[in-house]
């Protein structure tokens, strides 16, 4: 905000008058009202960073006008100026939303306190202002960066992406295997002032310890058998840019410690080196891991957690945001045919409610390499559900023709192993399937849906097969995926668990 | 509780709330001072003109009048009520139209005086003061919007 106004709702002349010519004095632009609809009124018409409101006004008092600004969702930082000297009105004021209170006689103590709190009220409204700008910006964007996704939670992503790049701070991603974490830690570098420096990523559980450490800090020549150069680590590489340090809670406990020393004393010291080299980088982290599990583990040591997490950024998986599997599914779709020089109309209904379906274990990174193949395997201009599903969920017709029945198995079980090899050797036909077991096909459906719905003994019935599919309504289940007996089972727990906010 | 016990609460009760109004109008008085006078402070280091503080000198000046004749009515009514108490002539008394009414009796040298700055007192905070003979009838009226501010 260039022009932070202050709006000064108050009817006694004497105390608005001196009260606006002391805040002008210190530059801010200052607007009266003389009462609270009338304050009402302005700051309906304009923006007002901060209220100086008396809790006492004609019309509509103090309490009463937060009340309406809350309810008319009008931003401004209230500050209450009360007569009344009881902590029950300032605790009014304050769970009415009030910024902070200060009690009358304004006297210079007070006065000086007040000055001292516009500022910190206006940091807040510009602050929030920003965020709201930003929300509004992002709404209906769908690409970010590398980014695709126009959901709710990849707009949270996106927002907090933007609130962090410009800062220097370390960010800790999470996020399950194949949820782009590397593609934030990207955005947030190509957002940050350190753009025009390297990216440098790094994968912490790709490489043997010895070599991570050389990876990360360089070496010196004849730092051990073999090292004939001198070599650059990630840290030098990176001066000036960021270092991404992908599953991090991977990284050996020694290497920790000299990671958790480079990034405190901002100097690194290569394999078999003398000298400290000062480095000038920002360092991001992911990990799929339960980071809570891994502290209380010691995979990942306290102290270094608390240095890369100064934010904490969680990616969600994408069977949590539905809404982008189609968005991302055409994108993919259109890129691989141009890829490979087909001309694609699509997905055919039965994909498209496989693809809605389906649970994405490996969240986008699946998805784009099943929408790949398909492209590559499709006969037609049109995708159908055995070109998209994975390859260990397709079927062909091929079943056993005896099933063994294990010792200790109850009859509900046998009965359920029965039903659904008979639905899978018919493709999913209700109808054959009851005549073949010999029940009603109300009844195959009822056992079909009690597998679908999670029953016991599911992993049994399903032959052991967990394939990641989300659980669905027999409805729902996909005419394909039916014929294909691929009934979708409970997906496995996922491994990355939704960070809990942290308090220091 | 007894009928007395319970007419002295009342009676207090009344009390309270003058003062408490009574309060609120000494700070806001004592803020327009404060303020005002900040003005001239500031504004005078700065070798700012004589017209540019002249009104805000007038200002802290009214507002020093208005905290002064609160301080003296509330003096003034303060005193009448604890001689009255002391006397036994302090009573709540039951009227139409008032938050609480009560009744004491204002006498000696000073009687007009006093009656006459509870008068004024009372015009800035919402109460009413009747005057009969010695007997003096301060009705606290509802609290508006116009007579009392926080």
């Amino acid at each position: 905000m260039k022009h932070p106004k202050v709006l000064i709702a108050d009817d006694d002349r004497s105390i608005t008058e001196g009260l606006s010519a002391i805040l002008r004095d210190e530059g801010y632009e200052v607007a009266i009202a003389v009462d609270g609809q009338k304050a009402l009124d302005q700051l309906g018409a304009e923006p007002f960073g901060v209220v100086l409101a008396d809790l006492k006004m004609p019309k509509v008092d103090g309490l009463a006008l937060l009340k309406e600004l809350q309810q008319r969702a009008i931003p401004t930082e209230c500050i209450i100026v009360t007569g009344q000297a009881t902590v029950d009105s300032a605790v009014q004021a304050m769970r009415e939303g009030a910024y902070d209170y200060v009690e009358k006689p304004l006297t210079a103590d007070k006065l000086n306190r007040l000055k001292a709190l516009i500022p910190k009220a206006l940091d807040k409204f510009n602050v929030q202002q920003k965020n709201r700008e930003l929300s509004s910006k992002l709404e209906g964007l769908t690409h970010y960066g590398e980014l695709t996704g126009q959901s709710e939670e990849m707009r949270a992503v996106y927002q907090i992406i933007e609130a962090v790049a410009p800062s220097s701070a370390s960010v800790l991603i999470f996020g399950e295997s194949g949820t782009g974490k590397e593609l934030v830690a990207r955005a947030i570098h190509a957002k940050s002032e350190r753009s025009k420096g390297p990216f440098f990523p790094l994968n912490c559980a790709a490489l043997p310890k010895d070599i991570l450490e050389n990876e990360l800090f360089g070496h010196e020549k004849g730092a051990f058998t073999g090292s004939v150069n001198e070599k650059p680590g990630a840290f030098e590489m990176a001066d000036g840019g960021t270092i991404f340090l992908d599953e991090v809670a991977e990284m050996p406990p020694d290497i920790q410690v000299k990671l958790l020393r480079a990034i405190e004393s901002r100097s690194i010291r290569r394999l078999g080196g003398k000298k400290e080299i000062d480095v000038d980088i920002r360092i991001l982290a992911a990990t799929n891991r339960d980071v809570q599990k891994a502290l209380s583990e010691n995979d990942l040591r306290d102290d270094l957690y608390y240095r890369l997490a100064v934010v904490e950024l969680f990616l969600p998986p994408l069977r949590d945001r539905l809404g982008d599997v189609k968005l991302l599914a055409n994108e993919f779709l259109a890129r691989f045919a141009e890829e490979n020089g087909k001309a694609m109309s699509g997905f055919d209904d039965p994909a498209w409610e496989w693809i809605l379906s389906y649970n994405w274990p490996g969240n986008v990174r699946e998805l784009k390499n099943a929408v790949e193949r398909a492209v590559i395997m499709s006969r037609g201009d049109k995708i159908k559900a055995t070109d998209i599903m994975p390859r260990h969920l397709h079927r062909t017709g091929e079943f056993p023709t005896t099933m063994t029945v294990p010792p200790g198995a109850t009859l509900a079980d046998t009965r359920r192993q029965l039903v659904l090899r008979a639905f899978a050797s018919t493709n999913g036909d209700y109808a054959r399937t009851a005549t073949i077991v010999g029940m009603t096909p109300a009844d195959v459906r009822a056992e079909i849906a009690s597998l679908l719905n999670g029953k016991p003994g599911e992993t049994a019935a399903s032959g052991g097969t967990t394939n990641g599919a989300r659980v669905a309504k027999p409805a729902e289940l996909p005419p394909a995926t039916a014929k294909a007996s691929k009934a979708p089972v409970k997906a496995p727990p996922t491994s990355a668990a939704k960070p809990k906010s942290k308090k220091r | 509780m007894t009928d007395a016990r319970l007419a002295d609460k009342e009676a207090l009760n009344a009390v309270r709330e003058i003062v408490r109004r009574a309060g609120h109008e000494l700070r806001n008085a004592l803020s327009g001072v404060s303020v005002n006078v900040e003005v001239v402070r500031s504004r005078s280091e700065r070798q700012a003109s004589v017209n540019e503080l002249t009104s805000f000198a007038e200002r802290a000046r009214l507002q020093v009048g208005v905290a002064t004749m609160l301080t003296d009515g509330l003096l003034a009514l303060v005193s009448s009520v604890l001689a009255a108490a002391e006397e036994g002539t302090l009573k709540a008394v039951r009227g139409h139209g008032a938050q609480s009414q009560m009744e004491l009796m204002i006498y000696g040298d000073r009687a007009a005086s006093l009656v006459s700055d509870i008068e004024r007192l009372g015009s800035a905070i919402g109460v009413g003061v009747e005057q009969h003979g010695q007997r003096v009838i301060l009705k606290v009226l509802p609290e508006g919007k116009d007579n009392s501010k926080d």
